[in-house]
């Protein structure tokens, strides 16, 4: 009976054995570290329906980020404006812009603009804007220098591991109660010491148990 | 020479020996017989013109390019077709790095509401001759959840299953979405909101020129 395979298969299986595990073990690592959020979701810039210049807003007009995102202080979420916000203005200001078609369109027939979400949390994570702003975590922090965005991306990966990273040492994220909203505040150049702060009436003290955001 | 079979082959180690042992007949024999079919024996064409009975005249036997020019030959279809669908299902619903989600707000948001944040509102239910206190949690506009009003002095804070049940009833969809007018004693009619308007300003003026003498809510 003639051979059906040439000599050199012999060493096939021997090869697999080596190679499997480490092709496995690439692949998890692979996976964890390319599919973490840090990767897919940091420079997330989607294209939204209005061309709304954050740096045109908030930097060039130095609007405040809470007078459009007014709920920030008194709720969990942080809401986009209604078109009425943006029709205080726009009333008055480029009234026949092509580019506030739909924010026009919305104020008068009450239509939602399909906003896209940039940044989101799972549903198994409970997030609270209010109890950030109020112990003095600054909107940049998170979000990045929204007022130099002409599109707004995802700075920060918003990762657990992101999270905890400052829940256990909340101090270098922490600036002045009243200069929250101030995006160009710089921590490094201001030298700020919560604890030496007399505004501040409690200590700031973020759960880092599970329980804290997996409620 | 021998000619011995393996695996049910004739192995030929020189052309002279392939002479001696294969035939032209044997290596042009088609599997579908002659005919249009025949044209292309393995590779299944799809018969644009019609399917003719194999065992017609082998002198009459179509080549591909006499019946359909712009023929495919089905498998190639059917990769074809596999490899769009697929591609369309990769690309739009699964295995994208991030889908998209819309924030929907309002085009005027109206006073005091947090999109998210749920508003109680005081209200009360009539269940038969008795009337409850209730409070309405309502979650962005839609009443989700029915508690009794501790300040009620006739339910003290305590709801009866029908007052429960009664937060169904605003989405009832018998309910009107319309105003609804029996002027003059008829057949209740749709009506629109501006006569709906037309006619409560008319009542209105009517009750301030005799100082609300007759009206009744």
């Amino acid at each position: 009976m003639p051979a059906i395979f040439p000599r050199w298969t012999n060493n096939v299986p021997i090869a697999i054995g080596l190679l499997a595990p480490l092709l496995g073990a690439g692949l998890i690592f692979s996976v964890w570290y390319w599919f973490s959020p840090m990767y897919t979701d940091v420079g997330y810039r989607p294209e939204q329906p209005v061309p709304y210049s954050h740096k045109l807003h908030a930097g060039e007009l130095g609007i405040d980020c809470r007078y459009c995102h007014n709920t920030v202080e008194q709720a969990a979420h942080a809401a986009i404006p209604p078109a009425a916000t943006c029709m205080n203005c726009h009333d008055l200001v480029k009234t026949e812009s092509k580019r506030l078609e739909l924010v026009r369109n919305s104020d008068k027939t009450g239509e939602a603009i399909p906003w896209v979400r940039v940044h989101q949390l799972p549903d198994y994570a409970f997030f609270n804007h209010s109890s950030h702003v109020a112990v003095g975590v600054g909107c940049a922090t998170c979000h990045g220098r929204v007022d130099q965005m002409v599109v707004v991306e995802m700075k920060n990966p918003l990762s657990m591991g992101w999270c905890l990273d400052c829940h256990r040492d909340p101090k270098p994220a922490l600036r002045p109660l009243d200069q929250v909203t101030n995006m160009a505040w710089d921590a490094s150049t201001m030298q700020y010491d919560p604890d030496r702060d007399a505004n501040r009436k409690r200590k700031v003290n973020p759960p880092t148990h599970c329980s804290g955001c997996h409620r | 020479m021998s000619t011995e079979k393996y695996y049910g082959r004739d192995y030929w180690r020189s052309l002279a020996q392939r002479e001696l042992s294969h035939d032209d007949a044997a290596d042009s024999w088609s599997e579908f017989g002659t005919g249009p079919s025949a044209a292309a024996p393995r590779a299944g064409l799809l018969n644009v013109i019609g399917n003719k009975p194999a065992g017609d005249d082998p002198e009459e036997s179509l080549s591909l390019a006499d019946i359909a020019p712009d023929a495919v030959s089905r498998r190639r279809f059917f990769s074809v077709v596999g490899a769009s669908a697929a591609f369309a299902g990769v690309t739009t619903t699964g295995c994208i790095r991030k889908e998209r989600e819309n924030i929907l707000e309002f085009g005027s948001r109206p006073e005091d509401m947090i999109p998210g944040r749920a508003m109680m509102y005081a209200s009360a239910v009539q269940i038969g001759a008795t009337v409850e206190g209730l409070v309405v949690e309502s979650q962005d506009g839609r009443p989700t959840k029915i508690e009794g009003n501790a300040k009620h002095s006739g339910s003290q804070g305590a709801t009866s299953v029908w007052a429960q049940a009664s937060v169904l009833d605003i989405y009832d969809p018998e309910r009107t979405r319309v105003p609804v007018t029996s002027e003059g004693g008829g057949e209740p009619a749709s009506s629109d909101m501006g006569s709906a308007r037309a006619a409560l300003t008319k009542l209105v003026t009517a009750a301030a020129a005799s100082g609300g003498e007759g009206l009744g809510l």
